[in-house]
């Protein structure tokens, strides 16, 4: 395992390098070094339970480590097929390519972090080099934000993992952590401390703020590693939270709602709030990115619900919706990102009928959205489908009906993109736009095959989350064949695939027999000669959903209030500044005079 | 043969014999700096009485571990300040002569009194050096203060000596410990209020301010790098040997650093001036230091005085050199400049990374060692403040990275074309000079074991007193 470190660590500085010669060969590096690791790290899987050091890192193999670093994987390696086509957009290739790689070093590492100071250390790597890279996208402040409220986390994992150090008097992270379980008090406050970075990282509400931002505006062929990788270090972080952190001891003498003590039920309730704002915030999205960015929101409440929910079900779709997320979320953002690559622009109103020059990327994006809206048989809705048997199980209605709205809603904004980018009219000056390049079409395709697989034959995965939640003690998912059980039932996905199949073959049979549409082109207009000042305004695409997004276009957004603070914090300095730091010294000689008497009045009684 | 006071000896002589020798004086300050560096390895450590009088009768130099340490990281610190400065340092070499002397004498010193005279001559000379930029009300403010704060020094170690009959820094503690709280409490204060405004303690180190912000290629290093890590020192060792507190004084002082640290930050991230965030981003780290020192955690203070000590020279070589180049030091004018300096860029992003406290950098050991330092006084809600000032610390000095890496418009891709016109900002021989303290700073980073072990050493060579204000404050 030290070996794969040493590895793309080696291959960062070599990536560094070529790069300085000719940024896509650099580029097509990162390409071999993820499927290196990718190959490296399945290896590893009969290795759980070993553990290496690498000088001060410590590191263990475990299986939910492994989980996660397979993923993170998956979704760097596909993304890397992108790189050497976005290094001509860049103003630092080299740096991108090297801190492409450095990110991916810190992201692996937390996942098989064995103590609490590499967890740590292998979270802030991950961290800053990836704000690097969202800086060479289209905003600074976007890479900013995503830095500070990045940070907020960050510093209170630090108190979290340095107070846990203090007080248990050991660093690994299982043994420092059920240390808790006899000291309730501080286990409360750790427990904040730690999940508030779970919370900033996965975009919960109200710290979802930095996804639209940075997502939106990174570098195209970063922004699925944000959304299906780096995001997923928030789960990990909150896996640990009340999977490895006995919060459900912690918590066990406080109130209880069905059964979930109250602080986590907190939790889940900021969840099912990041279900609902982030699908009402992506249907009223005009740019096709911070779309997907805010369905990260909320299906980061769906990951958030299930893992703590440490149940049989819920949790299994947690951690499976992990891995559809990533996958159908890095395969949208790549069928986006192949789109801008043609057209230069990823505002859906500027868009249209790309499917008749793109149709593999149309094929892509249409299997990646309906796994994430959860529709069958693609493998988002076996996760999807799982986390509601477990909120129903326990009878958490609320947490279920926001399940559901988000489930709707999804449909509402995957259909958004699918139409105004992907159907309809294609403008003129996009006649000429051809299919994404072979190399970019393989990356989305794995994918895709990943996305429909998964939803095929869901038990693959699920026999590896069963082997989790027997090690941590729960009653695991059970699979028999190509049938998934549980309490309420039962599923066998390749039957539910070969219903589908049945009823698609058919349409497609209609489709041939019957006679073709004609094209109606986007000029072909009916506005009888009068000349049209604004165009994109007449666009299908633009206000897709006004009537809808009427509803709430007034609701306060939460951005604001972040602005506000930073604003009050700039104000607290400029008064010190002004206050403290006068110009005149006769101020500041009268300061230290006062200090003086204060000090010994005070002291002389 | 070879002695500490040779430390002090050989700047000044240095001193005379450049005022004579005009032309050699850079040569003259080099050649000291070095051969301070071969005195530093070879004398041996101990107690030094000088002339042969014994305490309190004589002078004695107190050439410990913690005196070599900081010794050291001045000599090394003076010697590049120096030679990135070039000409600058070449007009005022004899002055930075008498600055080496009287920092040397400061950290050597055991006498309470001489320690005055050398803060005297290392504020005098420090008024001289802080002209070169023809800013001369900033110096007049400092000067104002600086002598206020001499006096109430002086009038502090009087009154010691009044109380006591000694000025023996060593151990002085045990004696004032000794006497009714209320007689120590305003010795103790007038010395505290005395070393305050070198600190740039809040409220009276508001000279800080324009001294570090319009500061030029010396004067910012020598301010930022020099100058605060040895009066942190000094503080250091006043705290470990001299100043007793009682729960009044030592709030006073805790409160007084918090508040330097915490608005220091504030004020810093409202900056659009990169000298001027660069700043009060030092008397912020300066008031985290003496949180530190008055907790009686030496190990963690000296700690972080080394790592800001390199992590703000680089920051202010960097800046000082592109902002002379570009006639700017806003954020507007200098945006995108590290694509031109590639090599300064990334040695201040490591310096600028090192100070926030980011894994892998030496900050971040400082940082750690610190909170949990403070966490064995109980007082669990310093580290919070700490942790959650080090967000707008980590806030501002992205930003500033963001914006000098990036030369692209908000909302729009990098262009080469947006790229301010190339400028020389240092030359080669500079840059080489700043990447070489980048490279420690860095090697420090990767191997932060074995720095806290030589400095393990250091600190408690500090520790006499071992009291802390958390656990009940008068001795």
């Amino acid at each position: 395992m030290t070996m794969i470190f040493i590895f793309l660590g080696l291959s960062l500085l070599l990536s560094y390098v070529l790069s300085r010669k000719q940024p896509t060969l650099g580029a097509y590096f990162t390409i071999i070094a993820s499927l290196a690791g990718l190959i490296s790290v399945y290896l590893l899987r009969n290795s759980v339970g070993v553990t290496e050091s690498f000088y001060y890192l410590n590191f263990q193999i475990t299986t939910i480590g492994w989980y996660f670093a397979m993923i993170l994987l998956t979704v760097y390696f596909t993304s890397a097929f992108f790189n050497p086509f976005w290094m001509d957009e860049l103003i630092y290739p080299a740096a991108y390519n090297s801190l492409y790689l450095l990110s991916l070093v810190g992201t692996i590492g937390l996942f098989f972090a064995q103590d609490l100071m590499t967890l740590f250390i292998c979270w802030e790597t991950a961290v800053w080099s990836s704000m690097l890279i969202v800086q060479q996208g289209k905003s600074r402040q976007a890479a900013w934000v995503y830095f500070v409220i990045s940070a907020i986390g960050s510093m209170s994992t630090l108190f979290a993992v340095l107070l846990t150090m203090y007080l248990s008097g050991t660093s690994e992270i299982t043994g420092a952590l059920t240390y808790f379980t006899t000291a309730p008090v501080a286990g409360a406050l750790v427990f904040g401390a730690f999940i508030l970075a779970g919370l900033t990282k996965i975009g919960i509400f109200p710290f979802h703020v930095w996804l639209p931002l940075a997502h939106g505006s990174a570098p195209h062929t970063f922004s699925p590693v944000l959304s299906g990788g780096l995001v997923k270090m928030g789960a990990y972080i909150a896996y640990l939270s009340v999977a490895v952190f006995p919060a459900y001891q912690v918590f066990g003498d406080s109130l209880k709602i069905q059964g979930v003590p109250l602080p986590i039920y907190g939790l889940m309730i900021l969840g099912a709030a990041s279900i609902v704002y982030g699908t009402l915030r992506a249907i009223q999205q005009e740019d096709a990115k911070r779309l997907l960015a805010y369905s990260s929101v909320a299906n980061g409440g769906y990951i958030l619900i299930g893992i703590l929910m440490m149940d049989q079900m819920a949790f299994a779709g947690g951690l499976m919706h992990l891995l559809n997320h990533a996958v159908a979320s890095a395969a949208a953002f790549l069928a986006i990102a192949a789109v801008a690559k043609r057209t230069g622009t990823t505002k859906m109103s500027e868009l249209g009928g790309i499917i008749h020059r793109m149709p593999i990327t149309y094929t892509v994006y249409l299997i990646a959205i309906i796994s994430m809206a959860g529709i069958p048989p693609m493998g988002g809705f076996v996760s999807k489908w799982l986390i509601f048997q477990g909120l129903s199980e326990k009878g958490l209605i609320l947490l279920a009906t926001a399940a559901a709205f988000g489930s709707i809603g999804s449909y509402m904004y995957v259909f958004r993109p699918l139409s105004a980018v992907f159907l309809g009219q294609l403008a003129p000056k996009y006649e000429h736009i051809k299919e994404a390049n072979p190399v970019m079409v393989t990356a989305m395709l794995i994918l895709t095959a990943m996305s429909l697989l998964l939803g095929v034959l869901p038990n693959l995965v699920l026999k590896t989350i069963a082997k989790i939640q027997i090690e941590l003690g729960i009653n695991p998912i059970i699979v028999n064949g190509t049938a998934t059980l549980t309490e309420n039932g039962s599923v066998d996905m390749l039957q539910v695939f070969t219903v589908f199949g049945f009823g698609f073959l058919l349409i497609l049979i209609l489709f041939m027999v019957l006679p073709k549409s004609r094209r109606v082109g986007l000029m072909d207009t009916y506005t009888s000669a009068e000349f049209i000042h604004t165009p994109e305004l007449l666009h299908y695409g633009h206000s897709f959903y006004a009537p809808f997004e009427r509803l709430y276009e007034k609701w306060p957004s939460v951005l604001p209030l972040y602005k506000r603070m930073s604003m009050k914090l700039s104000e607290l300095g400029e008064w010190a500044e002004s206050f403290f730091f006068h110009p005149d010294p006769n101020r500041a000689v009268l300061w230290i005079v006062v200090v003086a008497i204060v000090v010994i009045i005070g002291g002389a009684q | 043969m070879w002695s500490p006071v040779w430390l002090i000896v050989l700047p000044l002589l240095m001193a005379f014999i450049s005022v004579v020798i005009k032309k050699q004086q850079y040569l003259l300050l080099n050649l000291s700096i070095l051969l301070n560096l071969a005195v530093l390895y070879l004398a041996p450590q101990g107690m030094v009485i000088i002339g042969g009088f014994r305490p309190p009768f004589g002078i004695s130099l107190n050439f410990d571990r913690y005196a070599f340490i900081s010794l050291l990281l001045i000599q090394v610190l003076m010697l590049f300040a120096t030679f990135i400065a070039g000409p600058l340092a070449k007009k005022y070499g004899t002055v930075l002569l008498v600055l080496l002397a009287g920092i040397n004498g400061m950290l050597l010193t055991n006498d309470l009194f001489n320690l005055f005279v050398m803060i005297e001559v290392v504020s005098i000379a420090s008024f001289i050096i802080s002209t070169s930029n023809g800013k001369f009300t900033h110096t007049f403010h400092y000067l104002i203060l600086a002598s206020v704060g001499g006096v109430f020094f002086l009038l502090g170690a009087v009154m010691v000596y009044a109380y006591t009959g000694t000025l023996v820094v060593q151990g002085l503690f045990a004696t004032l410990g000794q006497l009714p709280n209320a007689i120590s409490l305003i010795p103790m204060m007038l010395i505290i209020l005395g070393l305050a405004v070198e600190l740039k303690l809040m409220p009276v180190g508001s000279w800080a301010k324009n001294i570090y912000g319009n500061s030029n290629v010396l004067t910012g290093p020598i301010f930022a790098a020099v100058l605060a890590p040895a009066f942190g020192f000094v503080f250091g060792r006043m705290m470990g040997e001299v100043v007793v507190l009682n729960p009044i004084t030592g709030y006073t002082l805790l409160f007084m650093a918090i508040a330097t640290f915490v608005l220091g930050e504030l004020a810093a991230y409202r900056q659009k001036d990169l000298l001027k965030t660069l700043a009060f981003s030092s008397i912020a780290q300066s008031g985290l230091a003496i949180i530190l020192f008055t907790l009686n955690l030496p190990f963690a203070a000296i700690l972080l005085l080394i790592n800001n000590a390199l992590a703000k020279s680089i920051l202010f070589w960097v800046a000082t050199g592109v902002s002379t180049a570009y006639e700017t030091s806003s954020m507007k004018g200098l945006r995108g400049v590290f694509y031109n300096h590639r090599i300064l860029g990334i040695t201040f992003s490591i310096a600028s990374l090192s100070l926030v406290g980011i894994p892998l950098f030496l900050g971040f050991y400082a940082k750690v060692t610190a909170v949990m330092a403070i966490f064995t006084t109980g007082l669990i809600w310093i580290p919070v403040v700490i942790l959650a000032t080090a967000i707008i610390e980590g806030a501002y000095m992205m930003k500033w990275l963001l914006q000098l890496w990036s030369p692209a418009k908000e909302g729009h891709l990098a262009s080469t074309e947006e790229v301010p016109e190339k400028r020389e900002a240092l030359n080669m021989t500079q840059i080489v000079a700043v990447c070489l303290v980048a490279l420690i700073l860095f090697v420090f980073g990767l191997v932060p074991q074995r720095v806290g072990r030589v400095l393990s050493v250091a600190s408690q060579a500090e520790i006499s007193q071992v009291e802390t204000v958390a656990e009940g404050g008068g001795q």
